[in-house]
């Protein structure tokens, strides 16, 4: 008897073992992406050093010849410079949360406070259903429908009637900053509508019903109760959708025009991004002889790692289950 | 494995499996199936959650085939108690037992005793019934199937058979033993978790306030069973029902604070208490 | 204000329902038995025609790999970390890596599978290095849902398995497991179709090709259907345009298919 409670004991330390090593393996696979980012990156850190922040060119100057700098192989005449990246990171997602969050925050309140429960229920999953569609698949239609009506209707009106808005005016393009920020938007709106309405269906009723005894109207008690009872979580969520447009690359890819060495000026100039950069450009970057270029690449994505982790860690600060029920969303999806 | 001796044991013989022979033969090995004044007996057992001490100084004797109760205002250690007897309270974070918890003469807190063996014996009713998400048949025969207590399926149907019958729920639910569980009213499930337990063959129930989330209905016939029960098993009751404690108990232990201050046969704590604490809590002014 | 709040839903409707009747109609007018069990012909540079067998059965090959991977790792993390952590730094540390995992870019994720699989390993663009950069994209989700899963199976189930006896893998195995299942395989199902949706993490892992999967895990590029949506799209020929329709639709419809199950599994499991 000795032997087999000592056995049952093993059993469950051997579970418990094992299952911590295999839970472990997201220690693992975060450790070897940014370990090998970093042994690829440092060559670019190096050579290109401040450079790289403040630079606009992006030129692995491939016709000119190899040299050696600080002791890593590089082209005479390349220049890698992440500005109209990263620029184009920020803006784009920072477009996407302007037209995303007043879209989100009103589905979430036409879903908690406006529509009945049966027409709520259908039009949740509905539009849970939009997160699951690949964000290729998203660009594609940016690409085929929406660029297209930018460029041939909404963008010209806006270029003529609010041209005298800085950025509003000048030529058009269709693909490019605003219908980048517009297919972002929509790939957010799922994420922070659900996790806004579900904050907000947990306002405590006595709250509710206290606005109700000040004889307040029903929009009353979701700008005074609701909304500021879910304050926190709401600005978790639009964080967490923030993350989310800062890392999206199919998407932009498609309807970006894939801007190089240009800032853009107005709405409508085309623009790229850190990830549709990596993307679209790794490809050829292999071919560099002196290798710097991928180097660069993995430099960007250093980068882009530690804005989006920034971006996740303020979202997990203010929304203290955030991620938790964020999660839940994705289980009832 | 030690080999089974064909000598007289206390248990009920059917369904012997080998995990059971194996606890016989533990108990034999260490000459322990004495009585020695009592079925259980707690020495000077002291309990603590970190530094606070919940139990001070416990020491008291359960007869075997008695209802034994203990009794307390809520906060008072009772249910403590309950659960150092099986050590459900292990790896309850800073908890700490002191003194001793002798089963059979064997102290269930040292290092020869494997605590999933000593719960086979010591079986467990909670206050919330809380059947298994499973059909009313997996719910009696988890139990013998993890402890590989039986060899064969008509083996099994028959311990699962005698539990229910014991529990006195095989009229209501023999003819529809795959259903849920959780179809089964309250009272139902309570008794249901009782032949959970019974199924294991154990020698001790320990029931903690297992009649109070159910109906009076309900309560009744669980404590029914109580009695019933002591003529094969040890019953150990938790409650705070002092109706309750006077109508099944055999011997009754009043428990303030951590402290143990009447233990008697129950006839004697109700009506003649020794100590005023125990009259005032009786008399409902404590 | 009500009227807003209908606006933005309508604004949000408008193109999800765009985006469905869109692939959906082009799908329809494009499917058909060839397309699907043809091989593409061409690349990028000449005329591009043919189906998407390729490109279907690499995806199969792709998802079910990295399922393979994932699954172990993830049920078994889960269970872990709502088991037997008992919410201890570790295991806080673990829940704050995985989410920080599942809220990167998928291409930076891709770039540095490339570097790892393709290049240090040496296993060249090839199903493993796709699927198993897959999967550590997939894996934060089968973690983190698992633990929610098995947290919500109310504690005295626990307590009266210890009670009878059972050790702590017997109760998981036997009894919490079984509970949290429908969760589990919702996060299974959400994991596939979060893998199902990737572009940028294989295009330079799983690089691409035109012919179906051969059995070879190693030093082979496979095919895979949002590469068809992201490259042919932008080609100015129909027939290519066609085989990036079909893409989508084959996706579209198969991750519906996924949420659906995955709704009925629920609601079908979570009433015993």
């Amino acid at each position: 008897m000795k032997a087999g409670g000592s056995w049952r004991r093993t059993a469950d330390r051997v579970y418990a073992l094992v299952s911590a090593l295999l839970g472990s393996s997201a220690l693992l696979f975060l450790f070897m992406v940014l370990a090998v980012l970093a042994v690829f990156g440092v060559p670019s850190i190096i050579v290109n050093g401040l450079n790289f922040f403040t630079t606009v060119i992006w030129n692995p100057g491939i016709s000119t010849t190899l040299t050696t700098i600080r002791g890593f192989p590089a082209m005479s005449g390349a220049s890698y410079g992440m500005l109209v990246f990263f620029s184009g990171t920020l803006i784009s997602s920072g477009l996407a949360l302007l037209i995303g969050a007043p879209l989100s925050l009103g589905v979430a309140i036409f879903l908690t406070s406006v529509a009945p429960k049966r027409l709520s229920t259908s039009l949740s999953f509905f539009v849970e259903l939009l997160a699951g569609i690949p964000s290729v698949v998203f660009g594609f239609w940016g690409f085929l429908v929406l660029a297209p009506l930018l460029f041939n209707y909404v963008e010209p009106a806006m270029a003529q009637y609010l041209g005298f808005i800085p950025g509003v005016g000048g030529p058009v393009y269709g693909y490019g900053l605003l219908a980048s920020g517009l297919v972002l938007s929509l790939m957010i709106v799922p994420i922070v509508s659900a996790i806004s309405r579900d904050a907000m269906a947990q306002t405590p009723v006595e709250l509710k019903e206290a606005g109700m005894a000040l004889g307040m109207t029903n929009w009353e008690i979701t700008r005074k109760v609701v909304l500021p009872y879910a304050k926190t979580a709401i600005i978790g969520s639009l964080v967490l959708g923030l993350g989310r447009a800062l890392g999206e690359t199919m998407a932009v890819v498609l309807v970006s025009q894939s801007a190089l060495n240009v800032l853009p000026k107005t709405l409508y100039y085309p623009i790229n991004t850190l990830s549709a950069f990596m993307a679209v450009t790794f490809d050829s970057a292999l071919t560099d002889p002196s290798g710097m270029e991928v180097n660069a690449i993995a430099e960007l994505a250093l980068v882009l790692f530690i804005i989006t982790t920034t971006a996740n860690i303020v979202a997990r600060l203010l929304v203290r289950r955030g991620f938790i029920s964020s999660a839940e969303h994705l289980v009832q999806v | 494995m030690m080999k089974p001796e064909p000598e007289p044991v206390h248990r009920v013989a059917s369904g012997q499996g080998t995990r059971e022979r194996e606890i016989l033969d533990h108990e034999r090995s260490k000459g322990l199936t004495g009585d020695e004044g009592g079925l259980i007996r707690l020495q000077s057992l002291c309990a603590y959650y970190g530094e606070q001490k919940v139990l001070d100084e416990i020491s008291l004797s359960i007869a075997r085939n008695r209802v034994t109760v203990f009794m307390g205002p809520s906060g008072c250690g009772k249910t403590t108690l309950l659960r150092t007897i099986n050590r459900m309270n292990d790896g309850v974070r800073k908890f700490r037992v002191t003194g001793q918890v002798l089963i059979n003469g064997t102290d269930v807190y040292s290092s020869e005793v494997d605590p999933i063996l000593l719960r086979t014996r010591v079986g467990m009713v909670f206050q919330k019934p809380n059947p298994f998400p499973i059909s009313i048949y997996d719910n009696v025969a988890f139990g013998p199937r993890i402890h590989k207590l039986t060899k064969t399926k008509s083996e099994l149907d028959q311990v699962v058979r005698e539990s229910l019958e014991k529990a006195a729920l095989w009229e209501e639910v023999g003819t529809r033993l795959n259903k849920s569980a959780l179809e089964l009213s309250g009272g139902q499930q309570q008794r249901l978790c009782i032949a959970r337990a019974l199924a294991v063959k154990p020698e001790v129930i320990l029931m903690d306030e297992p009649a109070s989330a159910l109906d009076p209905g309900s309560a009744f016939k669980v404590e029914e069973l109580m009695v019933e029960l002591k003529e094969n098993y040890t019953v150990v009751l938790v409650t705070h029902n002092m109706q309750q404690a006077a109508r099944v108990g055999n011997e009754v232990a009043f428990l303030y604070r951590g402290e143990l201050v009447e233990f008697g046969p129950a006839e004697e704590v109700f009506q003649n208490p020794k100590n005023a604490l125990t009259e005032k809590y009786i008399r409902g002014t404590l | 204000m009500t009227g807003l709040t209908v606006f933005s839903i309508v604004l949000v409707l408008v193109p999800l329902a765009d985006i469905i009747y869109l692939f959906v109609i082009k799908g329809l007018e494009v499917i058909s038995w060839p397309a699907l069990t043809t091989i593409t012909v061409g690349t990028g540079v000449e005329f591009v025609g043919g189906g998407i067998s390729n490109a279907i059965s690499g995806t199969v090959v792709l998802m079910a790999l990295a399922t393979a991977i994932t699954v172990p790792l993830g049920l078994l993390g889960g269970i872990y970390m709502a088991e037997f952590s008992n919410n201890n730094k570790f295991s806080e540390a673990l829940r704050f890596v995985s989410d920080v995992l599942a809220g990167n870019s998928s291409m930076v994720v891709g770039l540095a599978g490339y570097f790892i699989f393709v290049l240090y390993f040496g296993w060249g663009y090839s199903a493993l290095a796709g699927a198993l950069t897959l999967s550590i994209l997939m894996f934060p989700y089968v973690f983190r849902t698992t633990e929610l899963a098995l947290r919500k199976v109310p504690d005295d189930i626990r307590e009266g398995a210890r009670a009878l006896g059972s050790t702590k893998s017997t109760t998981i195995n036997r009894l919490t497991l079984r509970f949290a299942m429908p969760g589990i395989l919702t996060g299974i199902l959400l994991s596939v179709s979060i893998g199902l949706s990737e572009t940028a993490p294989l295009l330079f892992t799983a690089s691409f090709s035109n012919y179906n999967f051969n059995g070879s895990f190693l030093h082979t590029p496979v095919g895979f259907l949002t590469y068809i949506v992201y490259v042919y799209s932008q080609l100015p020929s129909n027939s290519a345009h066609n085989l990036a329709y079909l893409s989508s639709f084959v996706l579209i419809t198969s991750i519906l298919l996924i949420n659906i199950v995955a709704r009925v599994v629920v609601r079908r499991f979570s009433k015993v």
